[in-house]
């Protein structure tokens, strides 16, 4: 994409600048998109060219874009940025020499290649599966989305120019049913680092429209939740984007710098001893999985909690430099246009003992949470969360009774993993279809066993209990 | 323009490639983010991003491309395999690219201040610094700032389409958001505010960082509270974001696609008798003001809600042709790898004529909700239940009591709507998807849940 030679030559001027650090990202994206909405399919395609520039001084981030190639533009862009760094240093050179990665996956299929009929095809096939499943449901938005990025990476750090494709396959639907004026939300989606063969079996676009159809339509016998202090039980899986939310955020470096409630946690106990919490970048095809983060870091398995105590924090090289300690591998970015900053890749709660039959017998009186849907919102500093419950049951005396709807769910994050008292041997893993935003959207998976937390603030319409 | 040659071009190179008909929407837009951390800067952002999207229909038939290379001969082939794939779309009537429309509004101006774009970074860095500043040296109690951002964006834009539309415009935003912490004792809270303005010479740091900072200390101390139905003051802070959930509710795509609670609502009363909502692109300042939409349709001013009465949904081209109306010009892209899509210009409850202060003197017993959470979780769209995570200050005999937490409030936007008593004088702005604008008003019988 571009040459060692214009690549070695900004770098150089960014050190000469007095930069401590500096890379390039250079990346020529492919993005294909189709949707079904109120059965009329039409599809997108966008394609992105350009560089992202940055150099760190003094713990400073400084980037900027140049949205071609060209080496001329590229060293114009390159000494603009040089300027603004403002302090002269003594001339480095920079050698670089092409960098070897093992590639991490291979798609079977390419993207690019598959003819854009067959993934229509998909959409024309999901669309009448949605709309034939049941008289109830009276809308449906189906969404198919892929990507192909050809990324090349070098920073001054390693002295070698990094390459890899990045591919990711998206498949996502919404469904309404509806009794009268009533309408309910259904909805489910894979996301993963892989051809079109990911979307096979439980993953393929069948199945996942027939789960989105059938949880609308459990929703329509839903009654309002009732509110009040309650033990909640979380179903594996998906559920695990509530831990990604109010605890997650809380262990990125830059977060913990700024204060975050996992800030001087280090080595303390910050939950129940069941609980343990990782970190995965090593999954295969999963949406937070890769080679080399967007810093040219190996990926890696990182433990956050390991029986109940903090052991380590999600780091990028700036913020590993800064708390001197090791990056993670975490280091992220959207695209081209974002510099990276510490983020979630996979994050998944280890599997415990408890037999998941046995979590719920033993439960009195408590919400069962089946999907707590599109993430939440997180204070940091408090470590106070929130996220709704699209769908739930009510426990009453050991045994999973109605369906309940509209529920949101507050608390502590601390507290949260500190109340865990029964962790299942049951861990799925979820390669949720959306993005983690920060300021930038990436893809993250997450992953739980059946887990109980014995005390949580449930808001919802219905009686106090 | 920069390209402006190449996107005449496109329409041409579409229409040979067999597309009926096409539109170019050329944009050049730059912004400024700058993070600042403990009076330093922590990062400066600076980006560019100039593309173009090409629309096209083919028998009615959708298509969309977008590229930020501007190279013919990759364009001229990909134009091909787009119309190629477009004709496994679905044909749908309403597909439709406007045609040049007559009756523009004269008079009506974008607030463009084309200054932001050379003002140097380094002043751009010391606003962000102010903000810190005088947030920290409000109160001893302020601890520092979590996020504390300076930003801008500058865009100047072009629509061209094969029906012989060419129009263009340009806008200009820049914004300081704050969120800071205090502590006092064994209380930590934090605060945010967030401020916009059209012109680079109004931007106000000691405002951002001094209320970001008051928002903090006003919650030090909070309890929990056993919660109750009671009367609540929503200030804009948190009304606004109630606002933008019910524009999601009564755009015209949601209604027409049955998704909304407000179909079939139109004629009917759904707020209380003071409740006016109005979406207005050409409010003369505000920071959405354009003379045309992303679809080139000129903006206008829109009753929703008038007296409480569903006056109006908000419409773009293609909404407007399958209910057989006009658009309302609420056409909005994000960029130029956008698609058109219904959003707010300047969307807000009109104010009364009460002062805040002068509507809590009525007040006996009730709430200030200061702060609300997740409501992307926390409000059903399809039904308009919520349940949201708020924090609040108790107002007894007309005056501020004791900060609260740990509290929701929850309950449905149609009997939220059709109990508010008041409305106060003090509308206030924030950019979401556009401007969102609420005075402070007073709604009755609201359910606040707290801790048992």
């Amino acid at each position: 994409m571009i040459s060692y030679e214009t690549i070695a030559r900004c770098l150089d001027i960014l050190l000469s600048a007095g930069a401590d650090y500096a890379d390039l990202f250079a990346e020529k994206g492919r993005f294909f998109s189709s949707e079904s909405d109120d059965r009329k399919i039409s599809s997108s395609i966008h394609h992105q060219i350009g560089v992202g520039i940055r150099a760190v001084k003094d713990n400073v981030d400084y980037y900027m874009v140049c949205e071609n190639f060209a080496p001329d533009n590229l060293i114009q862009t390159t000494s603009l940025l040089a300027s603004g760094i403002k302090i002269s240093a003594s001339g480095h050179s920079v050698n670089l020499s092409p960098g070897f990665r093992p590639l991490f996956y291979k798609p079977e299929t390419n993207h690019s290649q598959v003819e854009t009929e067959k993934k229509l095809e998909i959409l024309k096939k999901s669309e009448d599966i949605a709309w034939h499943s049941s008289k109830k449901i009276k809308q449906a938005t189906i969404r198919y989305a892929d990507f192909e990025r050809n990324i090349q990476f070098a920073s001054t750090a390693d002295e070698e120019v990094l390459e890899h494709k990045l591919a990711l396959v998206e498949f996502m639907v919404f469904v309404y049913a509806g009794d009268n004026g009533e309408r309910q939300l259904g909805w489910n989606g894979r996301s993963f680092y892989r051809g079109l063969e990911a979307l096979v079996g439980e993953d393929s676009p069948e199945s996942i429209v027939r789960k989105a159809c059938t949880q609308a339509e459990v929703m329509l016998e839903a009654r309002d939740c009732p509110a009040g202090e309650m033990p909640v039980v979380f179903a594996p899986g998906s559920n695990g984007v509530l831990f990604h939310e109010s605890c997650g955020h809380g262990m990125e470096a830059d977060l913990v710098q700024k204060g975050s409630s996992f800030a001087g946690m280090l080595n303390h106990k910050v939950a129940s001893d069941k609980v343990t919490i990782r970190d995965s970048g090593l999954i295969f095809g999963y949406p937070g999985s890769y080679a080399f983060d967007d810093e040219g870091v190996d990926s890696q398995e990182t433990t956050l909690i390991e029986n109940g105590r903090l052991v380590n924090y999600i780091h990028s090289r700036n913020t590993a430099r800064q708390m001197k300690m090791s990056p993670t591998g975490s280091g992220r970015r959207q695209s081209l246009a974002f510099p990276p900053m510490p983020r979630m890749r996979n994050t998944y709660i280890v599997a415990g003992n408890d037999d998941p039959e046995e979590i719920i017998r033993s439960t009195k009186k408590g919400l069962y949470a089946v999907d707590v849907g599109f993430g939440g919102e997180v204070d940091v500093v408090t470590g106070r969360f929130i996220t709704s419950i699209v769908l739930g049951y009510m426990i009453e005396d050991g045994k999973l009774t109605y369906p309940v709807k509209g529920a949101t769910i507050t608390g502590l994050g601390i507290k949260a993993l500190q109340d865990i008292d029964m962790v299942g041997n049951d861990l799925v893993m979820d390669p949720s279809p959306g993005r983690c935003g920060k300021g930038q959207d990436v893809p993250v998976g997450v992953g739980m066993p059946t887990i109980r937390v014995k005390k949580l603030l449930v808001g919802g319409k219905g009686m106090a209990i | 323009m920069f390209h402006s040659k190449f996107a005449e071009n496109l329409i041409n190179i579409a229409l040979e490639a067999g597309a009926d008909s096409a539109e170019v929407y050329l944009s050049e837009k730059t912004e400024t983010e700058i993070t600042v951390a403990n009076s330093r800067p922590e990062s400066v952002n600076i980006k560019t991003d100039n593309g173009f999207g090409l629309r096209i229909l083919v028998e009615s038939k959708l298509g969309f491309y977008s590229s930020n290379k501007f190279e013919e001969l990759g364009v001229v082939e990909n134009v091909r395999q787009l119309v190629k794939a477009s004709r496994f779309h679905t044909p749908d009537p309403y597909n439709y690219i406007p045609d040049p429309q007559i009756q523009t509004l004269s008079g009506i101006n974008e607030v463009f201040d084309p200054t932001i774009i050379r003002i140097p970074l380094t002043e751009k860095i010391e606003k962000a610094i102010e903000i810190e500043e005088t947030g920290r040296s409000f109160d001893d109690r302020i601890q520092g700032f979590i996020w504390l951002q300076y930003g801008d964006m500058t865009e100047r834009y072009r629509i061209i389409n094969s029906a012989g539309l060419d129009v263009n415009s340009a806008g200009s935003i820049c914004y300081g958001f704050g969120y800071c912490y205090a502590t006092d004792h064994d209380s930590s809270q934090t605060g945010r505010y967030a401020r916009a303005y059209g012109r680079f010479d109004q931007f106000d740091s000691e405002l951002i960082g001094q209320q970001a900072a008051r928002y903090a200390l006003r919650s030090l101390g909070a309890k929990t509270f056993d919660g109750a139905v009671m009367t609540a003051m929503l200030p804009p802070e948190t009304g606004i974001h109630l606002m933008h959930a019910l524009f999601s509710m009564i755009e015209a795509d949601s209604i027409q696609k049955g998704k909304s609670p407000f179909r079939k609502k139109l004629g009917k009363k759904i707020a209380s008798s003071p409740v006016t909502i109005i979406d207005d692109g050409t409010l003369p300042g505000g920071l959405s003001t354009r003379p045309y939409d992303s679809e080139g349709i000129p903006c206008s001013r829109t009753v929703v809600v008038e007296n409480g009465v569903l006056k109006n949904y908000l419409y773009d081209s293609y909404t407007a042709r399958k209910g057989r109306t006009h658009s309302t010009g609420n056409a909005s892209r994000s960029g130029y790898h956008d698609r058109p899509h219904i959003q707010p210009t300047n969307f807000y409850l009109e104010a009364g004529s009460q002062s805040p202060s002068e509507i809590m003197k009525n007040i006996s017993r009730g709430i200030l909700i200061t702060e609300l959470s997740g409501l992307h979780a926390g409000i059903n769209l399809a039904t308009a239940d919520f349940s949201v995570p708020a924090k609040g200050i108790l107002i007894e005999n007309g005056e501020l009591g004791s900060p609260v937490e740990n509290i929701s409030i929850s309950g449905n936007l149609f009997d939220f709507l059709n109990n508010i008593t008041d409305i106060g004088n003090d509308l206030s702005w924030e950019p979401i998807d556009g401007m969102i604008g609420t005075p402070t008003f007073v709604v009755e019988e609201l359910k606040i849940v707290g801790k048992k």
